[in-house]
Parts: C-alpha cells; structure tokens; sequence
C-alpha cells in the first residue's frame, strides 16, 4: 500500500510540473520598448520618420480644405468634417479638429522620444554633429507641430493671451494632462527649438525633410507671428539666399508636378505606387472647394480687367495662377484642380500637401520688411512681384504702405489658395495688426472669438485641465 | 419477437448473420481506420479474483460493478437468506460468476444495453421463498408496459407478491414491453424500472394489466455537464438549459455546423444567422450585452469535448492587417449529427467556475461516445439539401428603368434651375444619359429626352442570373459506437458537398471524430478525443456582410456575356468627362478566385486515478488548433473597374495564413462521500491556459496574366504585408463544493481565481466566486402524494464572473512599425508608438448575477416547465476612454462602462396526446432581456458610434430625424424657411416632394439635436416554439423562432434614395415617387444629389424587424421493427425537411435576422442586406444497424 502511494505521489508530481507554466514567462513577442527602439542612427531616424507621416494624415487636407471655407478663400463642399468652417461657426465635437489635433500631438510625442533619446545618447553609432542634426530635425518637427496647433487652437494674435496651447517637451509615459501654457511661452518654446534646429540642421537633405533652411524659414514666419518684423525679415531674407538648393520655380505648374522640387520647403512625401498616399489625392477637387465669389473677383482683377472671366473659367482674365487651377480644358486635370494634377493611382506622380515653399517666404520678408520700422518697401515691393514676375501678370507698382500691404496679403491668396489655407491666418493677423476689419471680407466673422477654432470636446472630456476657448 | 435471457446474441444464425453484417459494413465505411471491433458482450469479460474469498451476493455484485461498470437492479432484500459464494482466486468469466452466484437462488439475470443487469426469478418456476403458503387461484396475467410516449419498455421488472412479504415470482418484458406473469387476487404487482417511478397494483380479477410508467421526475439518470464534471439534473440549483440530440437531429439537416441549428431552442439564448454564406457562423447572445465596446466578444465560450474554444477569436489591440485575414468557423470541425448533448451554462453561479471567461455563458458540448459492454452500432445519415435565397429583391425592368431615368432627368432638371444649391454640374455629368444642355449665361439646364443610343435593348434580373437555382448539398455520416469490457470506443467520419447560393462558390467539408475510453486498471481510467475538420470554400465573391442589394442594382438592359462569352461590362461616365467600366453582377460575383481552407483540430486526453474510493484525480490536456489558409485573387481584367480618372488598376492577391492555438491543462481532484441523508462532493483544480496565435497577411500586385500566374511568385509588388504574434495566458485555480440533504435541499459553491497577463501588474488576479441553493419542494412530505403538481424545484443563485476583452499588456508602452500608408516615410521605414496609452490600473470586467427560478411539472409530468428571472450587472467594462490627447496616444482602455441586463426566461413543454398510437407534444420558450447602459463616456467612443450609446438606454440604439410627411406646399415650406435663424429650415435644397422631418427641439431648424431614439437593434422578447406529432411510425415535427420588438436601419432603402440614374433601383419605388403630379406617392421625390438627404437615418429608414418564422418543418417515416429486421437493421428513417420555409415580418429587407459586422451584437444597428439565407429542402434517410 506505502510503495503504491510513493508510485501515485510520483506519477502525480511529474503530471503536475508538466502541465504547469509560469505565467511570468510569457512576454510581448515583436514589440519594441522604449528601452530598445532607438539603439542607432537608423532606428532614430524610423522614429523620425513615424512623425513625418502624421503630415499626412487622411483626414489633413479636408480640414485644410475646411480653413479655406472659414478664410473665405474656397466655398467648400459638403464632406467629411465640413461642417460650420464656411459660416465660421465651427463647433467643439467638429470631427476634423480632434483629429488633426490628435495626430499633431501623435508627431509631437514620437520626437519628443527621438529627442530623448538621442540627447541620451542612445544611437551609439554617430557623433555629435549627426546626433544634433537628428535632434534639429526632431525639433522642427515639435515646434511645426506646436506652431500648427497654437495658430488653429490658441490666441496666437495676442502674445499676452493665457490661451495657448499644451506644451509637451517631453516624451508622455502615462495618462497625465498637463494645463494650456500661455500663448507668449508657447512662441518661446518653438522659437527655442527652432533656433537650435537653424544652427544644427541638416543641408542638402529631399525636401519632404526639414532641413536647417527650412527649420529658418519656419523661424522667420514665427517672428512674423510674434511681430519680431525685424527678424522675421532678416530671416526670410537668408531664406530667400539659402545656399542649399532651394530657389524659386522658374515654371509656376512645376511646383505641383515635380512634388518635391526645389522650391519646397517642406512637402509631405507621398507615393502612391509604394503605398504612401496622401489624402490629397482625393481632396480639394471640383466637388470638395470652389473659388469664394470674393477670390474670383480678386483672381479676375489681376489682369487688370475686372468682370472678364466666364463663369466656367475656360477663358483668359483672370490671374494665371487661377486659370493653371481651374481650367477645366487644359490644365485643372482628373480633380478639376491643377494644384491636384495627378489622377488618384498615377504612376507619373503625386498629390501632396505643400506645407512651406520659397515663394511664402519671398511674401513674409516683403510683409516683415514693410511693417518693421525702417523697413525698407520698395525692396518689399520688388519681392511681392518676383512672385507675380513669374506668371506673367502685371507688376504691383507703391502707393502706399497700406496699399502694399494689402497687396502682399492678397498675392498671398494668389499664390498659396488651395494648398493648406493661410488665407485663414492672414485674415485675422491683418485683422489684429489693424490692417483690415475681417468682417468686410468674410462676412461671417462677427466676433473675435470665432478667429480660433475650439478646443476638441474629446480632447477636452480627455484632459480635464485644459480649458475651452471663450466664446465655446 | 420472443425474448432470451441467455445467450441472447450468438444463439441463432440470424444473429450471425446480423453481426457480420454490422462488421462488414463497418468495415466497409471506416475502412481508413483500420478497426476491428473486439468481443463487445460483457458477460464473458472477465472478473479477477485477487483472493480467495467468501462473499455475500451483494458483494459479488459489486466486484463485478467495479470491474464491468455494469449496475444491478434488484429488490433489496432478494439476497438476505441467501448464502455466501465461495470464490477462488484467478480469473471468471462474468456470467459464469453470475449463474454460481444466482443458479441456487433460481433467480435469472438479463444484460440490458444501458449497463443494467436486471435480476429476476426464473418464470418458469414458481417457488415459494416466503413460509405463507399460497392458496389463492393463480390468475395468468398479460399486458404490455409502455412509457409515457407509449414507447414499449423492455425490461421492466414485473415482480409479484404479497403485500408486505418478499418478492415471490418476477419477470421482465420483453422487447415489446409485454409480459406475462401469475399472480392471485389480493396479491400485489409490482412495475419498476431504472429512471422510472415504479407502479405497484393489488390485483383484482383482471388478467391484462397494462401499465404507463411515468419517468422518475426530473429524470433522475439525466445528467447535466457542468464545468469539469457533471451533475444529476436534479441536484443543479444554477440555470443551465440542455438541448437534447433528439431535438437537434430535425434542426441539423443541411446545415454545415451546429451553431446554426441552435435558434429558437434554448430560452435565454438569442440567436441569430446574418449571413447565409458558406462557412458562417452565427451570433449567439446569452442574456444580453456584458461588453458593447470596442470590437469587444460577446459570444460564449464553448466547451466542446472538454475543449474551450472562443468562436471569434479576435484579436486585441493588434490592429494590423492580418487582423483582416480570413479565419474559418471552428465550430465547423464538429459533425453535427455526432452531437450528444448541449448545456448552456447562463447565470454566474453555473459560470464562475470559468471564471474570466464565463460571462457571456458558457456552452458545454458533449459529441456521442460508446458504451463499456455495448454492442456495436453504427448509424448512417445522408440527405440532399435544395436551397434558395430565402428572398430577393425585385428590381426595374429595363422599360421601367428607362421611364424611372425620364422622369429623374426632367425633375432633377427642374429642381436644379429652381433651386441654386442643386449644382448643374452633378446633373449634367449623366450627359452621356439623357440631353441635358446648360445654358452657361442663364445658368440653366435643360432635359431633352434619353439619349437612346445609351440604353441597351437586353432585360436582365441580375439577382436571376447571380443566384442558383437550386443550390444542392450532400451530407453524408457514418458512425461507430460500442464497447469492450474495458474500453469504449465511437468514430465517425461526415462529408458535406454545399454549393453556395451564388454560382461558382462550392464548400468541401470532412470531418472527423475518434473517442476512446479505456479503464486501465482497477486505479487507472485513460481516455482521448479526436474531432478533426477539413474544411475548403472556394467562390467567385468575397464581402463579408456587404450589400448584396446594392451590388445587384446594376443597369439591367445589358446581357451577362457578349456573344463570345466574355463578361459585359457596365459602361459609364464619371463626372461627366471620365469612362468607367465596371464589372457587371455576374462577373463580381463569379470572377474573383478566392479559396479558404480551414483546419480545425479539437483534441484532449485525460488520465484519471482513482486514488482511494471516491477520490479521483484527474490530469487532461486539451488542445484546440485552428488553421485557415486564405486566398484571394481579384483578376482586374475580370473583377477590376477600369477608369480614366483613377488610371490603371491591378490584380491582387490578398493571402493569409492564420494558425491559432490553445492549448489548457486541467489538473483536477475530485471527492464524494455519501452518510446517512447527506450527498458531499468537493471538486478542486488548477488549470493552465495558453493562447498561441500567428497571423499572416500579404497584399500582393500586378500579374502577368489572371488565369494561370496567379500565385505569390508572379506577383510584381507587395502592397501590404503583416506577421504577427501573440502570446498570452492565464493561470487558474478552482474548486466547487455541492452538498445536498435528503434530496430535498441542494447546495452548489463555486470559486475560481485567475491571474491574466491582460492586466497591470496590481490587476492580474481575480476571484469569482458563486453560491448556489435550490430546495426540491416536491419531495417534502406534504406534497409527495401529490398527483397535479407532481414536481417543484425552487432556485436561487448569485455570482460573479469576468471577461479580459482587452489587447495583452495594455499596461505597457510600445513602439512598432507603422501599417500600410504608415509603414514608410520617403521609403523609408517609420517605427514609432503604437499608439496605446498604457493603463497600470488595468483590470477586469465584472458581471455580479442573481438568479431565481423554479422547475415544475404538472399532471403527471404531462407539462414541465421552468422560469428564471436574472439580474445580471456589469461593472468596469472595459472601453475605450478619454484620455489627453496632448500625451500624443491613440487609445486608452480603461474600466469604465457599467451595464445591466435584467430578464426573465420562460419553457413550457408538455404532452398534450400520448396514447399508443399517437403522441402530440409542444413546447414553447419566451425570454426577455432588458439591457440598461448605466454608465459610460461617449467621448472615448469613435464618432461613428457615438450615437449607439445613450446612458440609461440599451445598446446599440438607432438614432434618427423623425420624418412627419412630404413636402406638398410651397408657403408651407417657405413659412418655415423664414423662421429660420440660418434661412433654411431643413437644408438649402429642400423642396416640394421631400421628407419634413419633425423639429424636436423646437428652434425653428432641422439640426442634429432633433434626432431621437428610434429604436434598437435588441429585441424585447425573443424565442421559440415546437411541435411533434407522431402516429405510428409517422412523425410531423416544426420548430419556430421569433424575436419581437427589435428595430434596424435597413440601409439599403436610405441607399436607394440617393438614386444614381446609371444603377436601377428596387421596383417598389416604380410610380410610387413623389411627382408634383403624384403627390400621393409613398416615397419622397428622387431627384439629382438628394439635396434633402432624404436618405439620412430616420423614421422611414428605420423599420421593426420583428419575425416570426418557421425555422424548420420536418416530415419522417419510421421503417416497423418487423420490416428492417429482415435487413438486419435497428432503424431506418426517412425525412423531408423544410427550412426557412416562412417568415412572418414587416421588415422589408431581405432577413429580418441579420446584422452587420463580425461581432453583430455588438456593434450593429443596420441591417444592410447581405448574402441571404437560404430557404431549403432536404431529403434524408437514417440508417442504423
């Protein structure tokens, strides 16, 4: 009977240590930690690169889209998220402002890790010259970012506002919701970063990087925004003479059908036939905008003969810029868009989302220069008409310094409508500064509170420290 | 037929001739096996003698109950003179030992197939064992012994005596239940039977004395499975439901995996088939919603043969593209008509034992199994199924099309010039349609008739040309059950030919099982089960839950094929400048190549000890494996749409492989002990689970040609690709505790613990725990002699369960490459952060659940019943929550939702005819669940399904505009559009002939605010009913279901009104639009962009999906004993059966039944109309020998 009961014993333990398992052996299988995922120059640069693509974001282009209705640049069409940017009655639970809110923090906080962990040293394989490029690169990525979301979401007009926006400068490890920083720490912030990223960034890189010139150009339109004039022009000015291959296209349509050409700043990278596509594609067609009654009399005015277009826009009379988009015949292309020239699979190219070009900045120095004192306006003057130079309209001759800056605004509609709607921004900085009353040109804007988008409601039930824009 | 006590099955050549039938055919069948069936007759197993010993009858009876499994019925005091049998040490055979133990006794013993030996006096002999002497006239008495559905019983033991005396004289009845016995006036006659009451008479004068014996309430032998064991029927105080075989067997026919066959059956238990595709499996919901978000499993988990499998094994938190890969139903590895039994385990008290994974129900599924000692039997089953779309849709003719399109052109044109915010431009994109000139300086459109040379002269009803007519299935079953002394074996092998409704698609099953039972030795019981599913589905169609009825609404004055055979394309313009050709219905449909092959395997052994008497201690390892290949080819020259504004398109290739597996190992110690009135057994265990799973996916595109260089290799780019896996596991401990008293009071106690690698380190064990009561009031003294109300069981429960429907370390931060268009920057790979904010207080959901019921029969059993009310609460669902987006995260799950389900369940079944010839039965089932959303953060939802949820209301709500007529008066219409704030009260383009949706809130516009609830896609009360009529050898059987009071967007008919003139549309809509000279219509005005959008969600869009149908009907013909004897056959039956044969619904879709989405009760509120179900009929014979 004992022996049976030590066999039994036996058998038993042996059956139990082998059905048994430790729960504590079972770990996640392929999945990077924060401990691994940056270990060399590459994989920094992967982690980069998971910023990059929030740029282009599918649903990025309709809310750019949305700020051309709302700066009464376009009427837009009814698509996704549409709703209120053509009457500026934008509301809190607007899908496209969680979104693109959402993904620019998404950007934000995949280089705030890149930073960390390059600034620890982490990729063991380059020195610092190449760390402290990967780094400027990282930066201008936050501080873009940051610069995007203060002027959709924060006061950005009015330095001494508390309605900024959240600052992340580190990586976010845990469910932490930090309260909005005041809209002058914010400038502070981003012109940190971009200070460092001019001095540190990498030359001679594809325009869908941010290079040291393009982080320059940023830091130029910032110190516009801050109202620094002085720097914004002498920055824009160094821009404008960069050294690293970036010049103005000698050919207007070159712009949008060598996509990366080498008057791109910074264009997201898109590529249809390998998979990256970009939800410019699809947008900005016939169906999604089309030019505001407002535009279309600017456009048509440009040739100096006003009330000579035809509605269908087949005919000369209006601004060249226009006609390249819009005429159906010959170059507005399979979206009714000439800035959209490639069908939705081309194999000849792609759409993409042209964030920051030259020909921007040849108007932010003409407008810093003109409005900083002792600016010097005939060369602010000389500048705003290399830009109409180069599609053959007629130049803009000095009345006043009022009447060029009123031009310089409207050149800008010219040259940038239908790309990422700084129309918008234009608006309210003219409006602000004094320049213009905003209303007489889009009528529907009656109040201040209506120049900043709200905060999204789903961030808002997310983060019960930040607080909603007045007027929401 | 006269019945042999001895011998009974080698003693006639008939019966040799019997056994080599039954072995050929065995043989014949399951040839592949290699199976030679031992001597199966326990009488001559042997019993071992360890000893010599001296011992009493009763002992002798239990040495060879130990060693043969084989019970005895005998009076108790039959042996108390009896003297003690020597026995010498070695081995006997059974009966041998039986006869030296019985010969002196004149008593004579009868193996019956229910491994019962019944002990009785030899008839032929009558002496007295008593001192009275017997002097009384000894009458002969005869009859027949029948059971309540007049079923003769065979051996009943008919024992004959005098009142309070020892039995004198007993026999048995026979295979036709008739005995013949003497016995005297006063004496008394005594019917007993396992399982049954016995029936005692004193005998009068009479000499037939017929007796219906009335099965032992409750059923004492049934058995009921429970979590790792089972329990008698009688003594489960938890609400567990069974279905039996028998009622399964109708339901089965031509239906390729159980689940589909389940509707209806089970009260509580909510079931139903969306799709009527090849392979699909249906949607089970057993008392309501647990865990409505995020993709979250509300099926229960099934337990097949001991094997827990999760029917969608779906995948947390990995949203990468092999999530997308195609996986079989498992449940398809198990052969129907193999099933023995289903237990649904519903409230927490019967689930706890599963613990985390026990609270969406728990469905135990036994498949047959032999019998120690049984005879060997084998059964074949085959039927031919007819099927066809249970409905379809009836579409334009091609005139009609045309004079819908002139009337489209002529009012959109209208509308178009009257109203600014109806754009030219949609309207004369369909120039290459009708004449439609702009007038560029006045901004106007004219319509100036068809352009004829556009339509085509053909009339095609595509749902005619798509569909087959019928669609024929085979199914074909063998199986093999029987037993040696020690070991029992069963095996079956089934093959099913299904053609899908749609032409082309065809489905191949094969499955297969193999059970093995063995008792080593006296300590020592082994065992094993195999089910094996080969599974391959090949059609032309892929679209899991699409919209048929859109796909089908092609222009239908074009001919499938062109005069060489080629498919015909649908020619048309995109915005008016682009050609596109699309494929027509017949070519989607039939074009794609597309192949599944699943492998399913379900297998589990066990090795069981007997340590001490009545402690067993049991180890089993179960394994489910389940394997699907999948391919999908989408040839662009056959399938593709060719467009000048997208350019060129290519082939692709989509191909999966996914392998998942689980393997569980229980370790199990269980103990019973009986004292006096007390029944005490105590189960305790610890069980080790591990998910396995490998997924992968790849996209592939651009062929050189789309017949024969299909494969992976000839394919130029991988446009997507993922391989994935996943690990996960769970460590558990469990015990139950029972005890019962007298049989009068039961009590069940349940704990398990279970640590899940799923939660924060803090989080990973839980407990749920589970008490049970009943109290069996019928076998209190003051209602035992009760003859109306013959049984009465009271209930009561509560417990706690749990589900972990969350991704594997959601508490910790990941990083990973991106998916698709996220994969590359510049060409460059990008890694980032998944995405999940991680959640260190991570845990589980918890659902605590009370549970009262009762059983009850009525007039001797005639009607049975039971009731059970339920209060189930959730708390902590997991869902998707709010979190700052500033932390640059995509999602963060946390415990937050709270949800109940309150409900009540309803069976009443009863015998309403049960004579001899002809027996009627019905039952009837009623549940209703009452799902509450108690609390719950909308802004973690994504903003497609906000509108789902609603605190205080069920799931899965439709909110819509509630329309309140049509717009007939213009200075109605422009009255309201002057009140207006913004201008319009509706929308900018809002006319005469459409929709006037109701201003809830009274501001004087149509805005999202008045939008309210429209209903839900849960229904009120659901259930079934059934019906069997049997006379003779005939039997008429129909099984309903109906579910009422549930609601769905039917989103075809909000489709169609956003009418494309280049598709045709359902004829319901034929001269039945809005017109200004129809302005009775029923439908609002179809007219360019619907610039009301007519087609939002709505009252009109939204329909009761209440139905009732008839789900099956079955006609069968049983084949006389007398007849297939002569075949040496047991039974032979023949059928034909009917399903889906009628629905009673107002819903005007397609199924009333279907839903949406993979995990249907959870997300679904629209009821697109997907691949139909079909309506059948089936031909069958069963045969068994």
């Amino acid at each position: 009977m004992k022996l049976k009961n030590i066999k039994f014993t036996i058998v038993l333990c042996i059956l139990i240590s082998s059905v048994s398992c430790n729960i504590d052996d079972i770990e996640p299988i392929n999945q990077l930690t924060e401990e691994n995922v940056i270990h060399n120059e590459k994989s920094a640069e992967a982690m980069l690169n998971a910023s990059y693509i929030k740029f282009r974001e599918f649903f990025f282009s309709n809310f750019y889209a949305g700020l051309m209705g709302a700066g009464g640049e376009q009427t837009i069409g009814n698509f996704y998220g549409s709703q209120g940017f053509n009457q500026n009655t934008i509301q809190e639970d607007n899908i496209l402002l969680a979104d693109n809110y959402k993904n620019l923090y998404i950007a934000i906080n995949n280089a705030n890790f890149a930073i960390d962990g390059l600034e620890k040293g982490k990729a063991t394989d380059i020195g610092e010259v190449r760390t402290n490029e990967l780094i400027a690169e990282a930066k201008t990525i936050r501080a873009f970012s940051h610069f995007l979301l203060l002027r959709q979401f924060g006061q950005f007009f009015d330095l001494n506002s508390t309605y900024g926006i959240v600052l992340r400068m580190g990586p976010a490890r845990k469910f932490e919701g930090l309260p909005r920083n005041s809209v002058q720490e914010c400038y502070t912030a981003i012109l940190d970063d971009l200070k460092f990223a001019s001095q540190n960034g990498s030359t001679g890189v594809a325009h869908y990087y941010f290079s040291a010139v393009a982080a320059k150009a940023l830091l130029s339109k910032v110190y516009l925004y801050t109202g620094d004039f002085t720097n914004a022009a002498s920055t824009a000015l160094e821009v404008i003479n960069n050294t690293d291959g970036y010049n103005l296209a000698s050919e207007y349509g070159s712009i949008f059908t060598s996509n990366f050409g080498e008057e791109i700043l910074f264009s997201v990278y898109g590529n249809s036939q390998e998979g990256e596509r970009t939800n410019a594609d699809i947008s900005f067609g016939r169906y999604q905008i089309t030019p505001s009654p407002y535009f279309r009399a600017l456009a048509d005015e440009q040739d100096g003969v006003p009330g000579d277009g035809d509605p269908t826009y087949n005919s000369a009379g209006y601004d060249a810029r226009f006609l390249y988009a819009y005429d159906a015949f010959s170059t507005a292309g399979p979206h009714s868009n000439g800035k959209i020239p490639f069908a939705s699979n081309s194999t000849e190219g792609v759409n993409t989302i042209i964030y920051l070009r030259l020909a921007e900045f040849y108007l932010v120095y003409a407008e810093a220069e003109a409005r900083r004192a002792g600016g010097d306006l005939d060369d602010a003057l000389a500048k705003l008409n290399s830009i109409r130079e180069r599609v053959g309209m007629p130049l803009k001759s000095f009345s006043t310094k009022q009447m060029l800056l009123q031009n310089i605004r409207e050149e800008k509609m010219l040259e940038l409508f239908s790309e990422t709607g700084e129309t918008w921004f234009d608006l309210i900085r003219y409006d602000r500064l004094g320049d213009i009353d905003a209303s007489t040109i889009k009528s529907t804007l009656n109040s201040v509170d209506q120049y900043v988008l709200p905060m999204p409601r789903t961030a808002l039930a997310g983060n019960e420290n930040l607080i909603q824009n007045p007027g929401y | 037929m006269e019945f042999k006590f001895t011998n009974v099955l080698f003693s006639s050549k008939k019966n040799l001739f019997k056994t080599i039938m039954r072995l050929s055919i065995f043989l014949f069948c399951v040839f592949t096996f290699g199976f030679t069936p031992n001597s199966s007759f326990s009488q001559n197993a042997k019993i071992k003698i360890k000893s010599d010993l001296n011992l009493t009858v009763d002992e002798v009876f239990n040495l060879i109950r130990q060693q043969t499994n084989y019970t005895f019925v005998y009076s108790a005091d039959l042996f108390k003179n009896a003297s003690k049998i020597e026995l010498k040490k070695g081995s006997i055979n059974t009966s041998k030992l039986l006869n030296k133990s019985l010969d002196n006794l004149n008593l004579t013993y009868l193996f019956l197939d229910n491994k019962t030996i019944v002990l009785t006096k030899k008839a032929v002999k009558t002496t007295s064992i008593g001192i009275e002497e017997l002097d009384e006239i000894q009458l002969k008495i005869t009859g027949t012994v029948t059971d309540a559905f007049n079923n003769p019983l065979p051996g009943v033991n008919v024992l004959v005596g005098k009142k309070g005396s020892n039995i004198v004289k007993g026999v048995v009845t026979d295979f036709e239940g008739k005995y013949t016995i003497e016995g005297a006036k006063g004496e008394v006659i005594r019917f007993s039977y396992m399982g049954f009451s016995t029936q005692e008479f004193v005998i009068q004068n009479q000499t037939v004395i017929n007796v219906i014996l009335k099965e032992a309430t409750g059923k004492l032998n049934e058995v009921v499975l429970v979590g790792y064991g089972t329990q008698k029927r009688e003594e489960v105080s938890s609400a567990i439901s069974s279905v039996k075989a028998k009622d399964l067997t109708q339901n089965i026919v031509g239906v390729t995996s159980f689940d589909n066959a389940l509707s209806g059956l089970i009260k509580g238990v909510n079931i139903s088939q969306s799709t009527g595709e090849l392979g699909s499996g249906v949607d089970i919901n057993i008392r309501g919603i647990t865990s409505p978000f995020a993709g979250a499993d509300n099926n229960p988990l099934f337990v097949i043969d001991g094997v827990p499998v999760q029917t969608n094994p779906n995948i947390f938190g990995s949203n990468d593209n092999a999530s997308y890969a195609n996986t079989a139903n498992p449940l398809q590895s198990i052969n129907p008509s193999d099933i023995e039994s289903i237990d649904v385990l519903k409230d927490a008290a019967a689930t706890a034992i599963y613990g985390s994974r026990g609270a969406n129900g728990v469905i135990i599924v036994n498949t047959k199994r032999g019998t120690k000692g049984e005879k060997m039997s084998i059964a074949v089953n085959t039927s031919t199924t007819f099927a066809k779309p249970i409905k379809t849709h009836d579409y334009l003719s091609t005139d009609q099309w045309k004079s819908f399109n002139d009337e489209f052109f002529k009012y959109s044109a209208q509308a178009a010039n009257e109203n600014p915010y109806i754009d030219l431009f949609f309207l004369s994109d369909y120039s290459y349609m009708a004449n439609l000139p702009i007038d560029w300086w006045t901004y106007t459109i004219g319509y100036e008739g068809p352009n004829e040379a556009y339509y085509g002269t053909e009339n095609t009803n595509w749902a005619d040309v798509v569909f087959r007519d019928p669609a024929v299935t085979n199914q074909y079953n063998v199986s093999v059950l029987g037993g040696t002394d020690k070991t029992n074996y069963s095996l079956s092998a089934g093959y099913t030919n299904q053609e899908g409704l749609i032409l082309k698609e065809e489905y191949k099953q094969y499955s297969f099982k193999l059970g093995l039972d063995s008792q080593v030795n006296k300590i020592l019981k082994v065992g094993a089960t195999a089910n094996i599913g080969v599974s391959n589905i090949k059609s032309g169609y892929r679209s899991v839950n699409g919209d048929l009825g859109n796909e089908l609404s092609a222009r239908p004055d074009i001919a499938p094929r062109d005069e060489n055979g080629d498919f015909n394309w649908v020619k048309s313009v995109e915005y008016g400048f682009f050609d596109l050709l699309e494929p027509n219905p017949l070519a989607l449909m039939t074009g794609s190549k597309n192949e599944t092959k699943g492998f399913t395997l379900l297998g589990n052994a066990y090795a069981e000890f007997e340590v001490v008497k009545n402690l067993k201690i049991k180890s089993d390892i179960n394994v489910a494996l389940f394997d699907t290949k999948d391919y999908s080819f989408r040839p662009v020259s056959i399938v593709g749409i060719i467009s000048d504004l997208y350019g060129e398109t290519k082939s692709t290739l989509g191909t999966s492989n996914v392998t998942s597996t689980n393997v569980v190992s229980n370790f199990t110690a269980n103990y019973t002990a009986s004292l006096d009135k007390h029944d005490f057994s105590a189960l305790i265990g610890a069980a080790w689970d591990r998910n396995y799973s490998d997924r992968q996916y790849f996209r592939i595109e651009g062929f050189p040609d789309d017949e024969v260089l299909t494969n992976i290799t000839s394919g130029e780019t991988v446009t997507s690709k993922a391989g994935v896996k996943n690990e996960s596991g769970l460590n558990s401990i469990f015990s139950r505790l029972t005890y019962s008293y007298d049989d009068k009071y039961f009590a069940t106690a349940n704990i398990r613990t279970d640590r899940s690698i799923k939660f924060g380190p803090e989080n990973q064990r839980a407990f749920f725990p589970s008490l049970a009561l009943s109290w069996k009031v019928s076998n209190e003294s003051f209602l035992e002699n009760n003859t109306t109300l013959n049984s009465l069981r009271l209930r009561a429960s509560i417990g706690k369960t749990g589900s972990n429907n969350v991704g594997d370390f959601a508490y910790l931060q990941f990083f990973a490459p991106g998916l698709n268009n996220d994969a590359n920057y510049g060409g460059n790979q990008a890694i980032g952060l998944t995405g999940v904010l991680p959640n260190e207080a991570i845990k589980w959901e918890t659902t605590n659940e009370m549970n009262i019921g009762l059983n009850f029969g009525l007039f001797n059993n005639r009607i049975r019943g039971s009731f059970d009310y339920y209060n189930r609460k959730t708390t902590d669902a997991l869902m998707p929550s709010p979190f700052p987006f500033e932390t640059g995260a995509e999602t963060y799950t946390a415990n937050f939702a709270d949800l109940s389900n309150k409900g009540f369940e309803l069976d009443l079944g009863g015998d309403i005819v049960r004579t001899k010839e002809l027996q009627w039965a019905a039952n009837f089932n009623i549940s209703q669940n009452k799902n509450t959303l108690d609390k719950f953060n909308q802004d973690g939802i994504s903003s497609f399904l906000i509108d789902r949820y609603e605190v205080g209301k069920e799931v899965n709500i439709i909110k819509g505009y509630v329309v309140e007529k049509i717009f007939q008066d213009q200075a109605e219409l422009d009255e309201l559009n002057a009140a207006s704030s913004t201008g319009f009260y509706q929308e900018y383009g809002t006319g005469l002939g459409d929709y006037k949706y109701k201003d809830l809130n009274n501001d004087g516009r149509i805005t999202s605010e008045d939008r309210e609830y429209l209903g839900s896609s849960q229904p009120d009360v659901f259930g079934g009913f059934n019906t069997e009529l049997n006379y003779k050898g005939f039997s008429l059987g129909a099984y309903f279901t109906y579910a009422l009071g549930g609601e769905s967007l039917w989103s075809s008919y909000g489709n169609k009104l956003l009418y494309s003139p280049n598709k045709n549309t359902y004829s319901m809509f034929y001269e039945n639009t809005w017109t200004p000279e129809r302005t009775d219509a029923e439908y609002p005005r179809f007219i360019i962009t619907d610039p009301n959008y007519n087609s939002r969600i709505s009252s009109k869009t939204v329909y009761d999906t209440s139905f009732l149908r008839l789900k099956t009907m079955q006609f069968g013909y049983q084949f006389p004993q007398k007849i297939i004897e002569k075949f040496s056959a047991t039974g032979l039956s023949i059928f034909v059966t009917g399903s889906n044969l009628w629905t009673l619904t107002d819903f005007p879709g397609l199924n009333p039944d279907s839903k949406d989405g993979g995990f249907a009760s959870v997300t679904s509120t629209d009821n697109r109309d997907p691949y139909p179900v079909a309506k059948t009929w089936s031909l069958g014979v069963n045969l068994k020998f």
